[in-house]
């Protein structure tokens, strides 16, 4: 049975790893779309949290702890400095700010020698393992839950109803939507620190505007009246490519595809269950 | 000096939208324990007077004062000094229980902080409890207690009116604007909001109401004040509004109003 197991996790090592990871970056989206926001920016994110943690990694030898908390700090810093001035404008200003950061990142990436270049940075250690991805997915998922039902979660769901009447009840809307913004910066950086040192290799490209919107499609899909719905939003659109193996160069348009019949045909996502506001 | 004294006094506001001033000079005080109602035909203002008190758009100039303090900031700020309001268009949350849309009416006066959340330990379970004993009370004040856990969006019209009203008193208010609140509603439903807004008045709350339904403004306001073409025109009693020329005219034009007068005299 142990042998089994053995052969199981080194053939399906990187999968195993993926959900996990993936389910952290669903959440980090729902973050911010509980609050009524769209942010394009959370591949930004985690890529910040991937290079930062790489580099303290591999010139510095960090203790991993230390590594993974400032692959959480400098996402959010991030997250303040353009989450500052686009939040007070309501609409579409925090989406078109986070596509920015992508594009700065890549390119960025792409030129300074610090981070490697296009070449990306290589022989990152192992030190994810499967407990930990999947207790900090667990911590961080229980953690939603615990905010969804309390005052807190009656102004998200408010402030994704009627930003207005949000208002009016007394919600500070700015400061709701940076905490939001925020929070999601710092868990897509951990997730990016974990996703690093379980590949043990990173380049710029792996941040793009592409994994951005397949982000986004995790919590479209799972559907954000619970937290619990981007995770399986996650694991679903991880673990299909691996059933339609022979789709593989056509992932894009699958995901393309379900993000239309999402929106089409199951605006609430596959989890239509609304969590309860009151704790 | 009067005995009573003014819980709203709003002095001057003025709001200009690209040369059209929807609001222009307009003046009046609202008494604490009073109705005050704000009257006036379509277009007159009242909904922008409404908005330039509640914060929701900022004027051009003129203050509104609340309890000696002024007004300022944005809406959430003015929630947290004690204003509170409903909408024309009702604005609930629709997806949201009865119970949590009253609950997220308490949003101003809930204080736990994120760590007390995240632990469940502190503030947080005595405050979400008492709350919650709150939400019911007010639920079972405005007739709703059998519907505290369907989905607001699911109410009849009647009852997300009302729903509105839980909502907004939830926040301790010390002065409660409704725009409105009886528009749409059928007879029986107005005399029943009216039969609920006069137990809010007596549980010492003051009301700002703009509304159209004359019997239903003369019949529960202590004070009113008319707006026409976003200037105030008149301010009384019920019975010195409904016998001022200048509001029959506001009303029914001049020529009718002249009629009125001949057929009088």
């Amino acid at each position: 049975m142990s042998a089994f197991l053995d052969n199981f996790m080194f053939s399906y090592q990187a999968v195993i790893f993926a959900v996990g990871v993936n389910g952290l970056l669903a959440l980090s989206m729902y973050a911010v779309l509980a609050v009524g926001q769209l942010s394009l920016g959370q591949a930004a994110f985690m890529g910040i949290g991937a290079y930062v943690s790489a580099l303290l990694t591999l010139h510095l030898d960090w203790p991993f702890a230390a590594v993974l908390l400032a692959a959480m700090i400098v996402p959010a810093v991030v997250a303040l400095i353009i989450g500052g001035p686009t939040l007070r404008l309501t609409g579409v200003y925090l989406a078109l700010a986070t596509i920015a950061i992508v594009e700065i990142l890549r390119i960025f990436l792409n030129a300074s020698s610090f981070t490697g270049g296009a070449l990306g940075l290589s022989g990152i250690p192992n030190k994810t393992t499967v407990l930990l991805i999947y207790g900090l997915l667990a911590v961080v998922l229980l953690g939603f839950i615990l905010i969804a039902r309390s005052r807190l979660g009656r102004a998200m769901e408010a402030m994704r109803e009627d930003e207005v009447a949000a208002g009016v009840m007394g919600v500070n809307l700015p400061m709701m939507k940076l905490g939001a913004l925020v929070v999601s910066a710092m868990i897509a950086g951990l997730a990016g620190a974990l996703n690093a040192h379980a590949n043990s290799f990173i380049g710029p490209n792996d941040y793009s505007f592409e994994h951005a919107v397949t982000i986004i499609s995790f919590a479209l899909l799972g559907g954000i009246g619970s937290p619990i719905g981007p995770v399986l939003g996650a694991v679903i659109l991880t673990l299909l490519p691996e059933f339609l193996t022979s789709l593989q160069d056509y992932k894009l348009v699958v995901n393309g595809f379900i993000i239309v019949v999402a929106v089409l045909y199951m605006p609430r996502g596959i989890l239509t269950w609304r969590i309860g506001r009151v704790g | 000096m009067s005995a009573t004294n003014t819980l709203l006094d709003i002095d001057n506001l003025t709001v200009n939208f690209r040369g059209l001033v929807a609001v222009d000079h307009v003046s009046f005080q609202v008494e604490a324990g009073t109705v005050h109602g704000l009257i006036g035909p379509n277009g007159a203002g009242k909904t922008t007077c409404f908005n330039l008190i509640s914060g929701l758009i900022p004027p051009t100039s003129g203050r509104a004062m609340l309890d000696g303090s002024p007004l300022e900031g944005p809406s959430w700020q003015r929630t947290r000094a004690g204003l509170s309001r409903t909408f024309q268009n009702i604005r609930m949350f629709q997806e949201m229980t009865v119970r949590e849309n009253v609950m997220t009416g308490m949003h101003a006066r809930l204080h736990a902080s994120v760590p007390e959340i995240l632990s469940r330990l502190g503030r947080f379970r005595k405050e979400e409890n008492a709350a919650r004993a709150k939400a019911n009370e007010l639920i079972d004040f405005v007739g709703l207690s059998a519907s505290a856990d369907r989905r607001a969006g699911d109410l009849s019209y009647g009852d997300q009116r009302r729903l509105e009203i839980a909502r907004a008193v939830a926040s301790d208010p010390k002065l409660l604007m409704l725009d409105e609140p009886a528009a749409g509603m059928n007879p029986t439903e107005t005399r029943d909001l009216v039969e609920l807004l006069l137990r809010l008045k007596t549980g010492g709350l003051t009301l700002l109401l703009v509304e159209h339904d004359m019997h239903f403004v003369m019949s529960l306001c202590d004070q009113i004040t008319v707006l026409n073409f976003g200037r105030k025109i008149a301010a009384g009693t019920p019975q010195h509004i409904r016998e001022n020329p200048a509001v029959i005219e506001a009303y029914l034009g001049a020529k009718i109003a002249e009629r009125l007068k001949g057929g009088a005299a």
